[in-house]
């Protein structure tokens, strides 16, 4: 019977293709990855060791808001994040929905999802001393302090300086050596 | 072929221990990755750059706090299994019951009601709606595009209608295609294979201005026919093609304001075998027929920033389909507005509200079997929306209220209002419920349309007469809305980022569906003389309720190993309010599968190889009239293997369908389709992707 045939056929092809499974299963990296969310959400906790924000934006604050526009890609980091403390203030996170809330916020992260409001959200900004952050592409450009990208899947972040300086944001010599581009004009 | 049965048991058990014990060590690791964030923080920034994330941990799993069952079907999903076109990457999502009646028609639903004409579930092409007033529902076969060009597809089972308008009753979906910034450059993709005998598409993307990108595209396929069961009729074909080109304009300045501008064109002959009642003889008549179909449509949609969480939009389209079949030759035209405001109020509440109006008009030119009361007619449809939703417990407890208020030429004011509310005690867990109320609106077949059914012949075994006896459905001008009062519970659960659980439970009760009833037996003269008519009228007697439920698991046990489980479960039982249909079978009962699972592995091998296998499980159903026929259930499995020998080179190989020769999967509902079965083959086909 061809039907039999066929089946025989059949049984041979899937049982070299399972053993090939499992052999090239086995071959490949097997260590997890770090979260590409969770790696980005360390990074902007690491920035704020090295900034120094101006006297006045700290006081009268019992807590150190870190803010968020948008759809975040942190997921699950966000709640370590919760019990962490930056410049001895509980950190706080909280998604701004008014310019007023805006003025409020240490670290801003700006979210793709926002990508399309770039400009407006800068322009409320304005000089505040707010560490902003994003993934945005021309994000440094467009007047962003701090871009974040993947260069062949390895975190890179690179720094507008003339913003900072405008934001009364001080940056550490360090953190500038390890940005992968300073735009200081 | 008696093995087969076995065999097919060996292997599904075989794939389940074998994802099972393999997964045990990458559940472990899972589990341990909970700590993860907090450690990946006491790194110091040297630390962190050198590591280096893969492309299965950037998309990994986020918890997601909408309080309705939604699935995403993301590009890569639909890169990896192999599908060719949009209602064949349905399956992909979890309690979507997706049957191919011939190679050119399917029947899809959500939650029950499946068919040809299944008329419950709403789908929109990027805002454009695409379903069809005329028999309310979809034809799936003219909605394409380059599949590459998909960002993703949004599924949302169960009622959507706050949002979305009438006949969102148990679903809807959302393709969305990527914008036009996101698609630079070219892309050519070239195959050919057993059923896909011939398909290309090519796609160029290119910048008009800093801030402004454009892309245009053209497709075409010519598609094989599949095997007909049919011992009179082994000539007929199913064959298909169609030809389609468009194009997208994308705007944005990241000034608060952009603006897309799209339009399609297609055009398409599809073969057919179809089965038409006839008052003379030989009073059924078999027809190998050529469905003729063209469309276009243009949309145009403008969005504002007003603040930080206030925007505008407009969208305006146009839509014009086309259809000449033996039956039927149809033209419509659409015309739609809508504006939307979203803006947050104080702290605590985000509002959206909106308006909207269609203008649908037809037009019927073949009478021959089919009649319209009025060949021609337009439609009005007119609605505002509004929703709010509440931070009871800021990003702990969200309640979201909201109604649709519309207005439509055949029922009057419809009003589909909702309740969910969304508790996220942590970034894990996720627990939400809704109701919710949606209608599905008459459909002009409903309100307008008579045909025969069938036409038994004079003196013959079931037709003692001496005339024939038309079985003939006929319109009802005063047809009611169907309702639906949906009740649903969900949980989602997510451990780590790379293990994710979605499930859904829902009650659906559902009152006035449309249906036939016995009408009066009239004495009538054609031209071929007198018969005697046996009248269907369409009337809303029926009254349903389904329960169920659906379960999603994903997890990626290593960094180059992805798998996807999915189970979904119906129950569904129907009611009449008038007795003489108390005891006659109903295809809403059994032409939906009670329960459908599937399993989908996703491996990165070394020398950039990819090995993706899909195996599908479908209960068995009924489907088809005047008889209705047992489909049995079916296992199957799809296969690919994808090779990228250079960066912007693919090579896919991939198999369908391959645990059996061929297998039926639907017979449609319309008795258009009384004496053949078509089968689903097992097909193979070879696909080129190059980019530059």
């Amino acid at each position: 019977m061809a039907a039999f045939s066929l089946t025989i056929t059949k049984k041979r092809i899937l049982a070299a293709l399972g053993a090939w499974l499992l052999l090239s299963g086995s071959a490949g990296p097997g260590q997890p990855a770090p979260d590409a969310g969770a790696l980005q959400l360390a990074f902007l906790y690491n920035f704020t060791k090295f900034v120094e924000w101006p006297a006045s934006s700290l006081a009268n604050r019992s807590e150190f808001e870190l803010c968020i526009l948008g759809d975040d890609p942190f997921g699950a980091a966000l709640d370590a994040l919760n019990s962490r403390t930056v410049r001895d203030k509980p950190v706080q996170i909280s998604r701004p929905r008014s310019a007023a809330a805006l003025q409020r916020c240490h670290v801003l992260y700006v979210s793709q999802s926002e990508g399309w409001r770039l400009r407006q959200i800068l322009q409320e900004i304005g000089t505040a001393p707010i560490l902003t952050v994003s993934n945005l592409e021309d994000f440094a450009e467009l007047g962003g302090t701090i871009r974040q990208f993947w260069d062949d899947d390895r975190p890179r972040f690179e720094i507008n300086m003339a913003v900072a300086q405008k934001s009364r944001l001080t940056l550490s010599s360090k953190l500038l050596e390890l940005a992968a581009r300073v735009i200081r004009e | 072929m008696r093995s087969l049965p076995a065999f097919r048991f060996v292997l599904a058990a075989l794939a389940g221990l074998g994802a099972w014990s393999a997964g045990l060590s990458g559940l472990l690791s899972a589990t341990t990755a909970l700590a993860e964030p907090a450690e990946l923080s006491d790194l110091n920034l040297e630390q962190l750059m050198g590591m280096q994330i893969t492309s299965a941990s950037k998309k990994s799993q986020k918890l997601s706090d909408v309080a309705a069952a939604v699935h995403v079907i993301t590009q890569e999903d639909i890169r990896r299994s192999g599908v060719t076109s949009i209602p064949e990457a349905l399956r992909l999502a979890p309690g979507i019951q997706v049957a191919r009646i011939d190679a050119n028609k399917w029947a899809i639903s959500a939650r029950g009601f499946n068919g040809r004409f299944a008329n419950k579930l709403l789908v929109l092409m990027d805002g454009r709606s695409v379903y069809t007033p005329t028999f309310a529902g979809v034809y799936w076969e003219v909605q394409d595009t380059v599949l590459e060009d998909i960002d993703r597809i949004e599924v949302i089972r169960g009622p959507g209608a706050t949002v979305w308008g009438a006949n969102a009753v148990n679903g809807v979906i959302n393709i969305i295609t990527k914008q036009a910034g996101k698609t630079r450059g070219g892309e050519i993709s070239v195959g050919a294979g057993s059923q896909e005998r011939a398909f290309g598409s090519a796609r160029y993307g290119f910048e008009l201005s800093d801030d402004t990108h454009a892309r245009v595209y053209f497709k075409g396929f010519d598609r094989e026919r599949f095997p007909v069961r049919d011992a009179a009729d082994r000539g007929s074909s199913d064959a298909w093609n169609m030809q389609r080109g468009g194009f997208r304009l994308d705007h944005d300045g990241k000034a608060g304001e952009r603006f897309t501008l799209q339009g399609d064109l297609y055009t398409g002959s599809l073969r057919q075998s179809i089965d038409l009642a006839q008052l003379s003889a030989p009073y059924s008549l078999h027809v190998h027929d050529t469905a003729n179909v063209s469309g276009a449509n243009l949309l145009g949609r403008w969005q504002k920033a007003l603040g930080l969480g206030e925007e505008v939009s407009l969208q305006v389209y146009y839509d014009r389909n086309v259809r000449n079949e033996v039956f039927l030759n149809e033209t419509r035209d659409t015309f739609d507005i809508d504006f939307q405001h979203h803006l947050g109020v104080g702290e605590r509440q985000d509002l959206i509200w909106g308006l909207g109006y269609r203008y649908s008009h037809d037009n019927f030119s073949n009478p021959t079997f089919v009649q319209f009361g009025n060949g021609a007619r337009g439609v009005h449809l007119f609605s505002g929306f509004l929703q709010d939703e509440i931070s009871l417990v800021p990003e702990k407890l969200k309640l979201t209220l909201g109604t649709k208020l519309e207005h439509n030429d055949f029922t009057g004011f419809e009003i589909q209002p909702s309740l969910r509310l969304a508790w996220t005690p942590n970034s894990h867990h996720a627990l939400w419920g809704a109701v919710s109320r949606a209608v599905r609106t008459p459909s002009r077949s409903d309100d307008a349309a008579n045909t025969h059914l069938l036409v038994l012949p004079p003196l013959s075994g079931v037709n003692p007469t001496g005339f024939p006896i038309a079985v003939s459905p006929v319109h009802n001008k005063a047809m009611n809305a169907e309702t639906l009062l949906g009740f649903e519970l969900g949980y989602r659960f997510i451990p780590s980022s790379s293990l994710s659980l979605d499930t859904a439970l829902f009650y659906n009760d559902y009152d006035r569906l449309r249906t036939i009833s016995f009408g009066p037996v009239l004495l009538r003269r054609s031209a071929n003389g007198l018969y005697i008519d046996q009248t269907l009228p369409f009337s809303n007697i029926e009254s349903a309720r389904s329960y169920g439920g659906e379960a999603s698991l994903v997890w990626n046990p290593l960094s180059n190993w992805s798998l996807q489980a999915q189970y979904s479960y119906l129950g569904l039982e129907t009611t009449f309010s008038d007795r003489q249909f108390a005891n006659n079978i109903n295809l809403d009962e059994i032409s939906t599968p009670q329960q459908q699972w599937s399993l989908r592995s996703g491996w990165d091998l070394p020398q950039h190889l990819e090995l993706d296998l899909w195996l599908r499980y479908v209960d068995r159903i009924q489907a088809g009239i005047p008889a209705p026929l047992r489909i049995n259930d079916y296992l199957t499995l799809d296969a690919r293997l994808g090779w990228r020998p250079h960066p912007s080179l693919d090579l896919a190989l991939v198999g369908q369908n391959l645990l059996d020769g061929a297998h039926p999967e639907f017979i449609m509902e319309s008795g258009y389709q009384q004496h053949t079965v078509v089968e689903v083959p097992r097909a193979f086909f070879l696909k080129l992707n190059w980019r530059f």
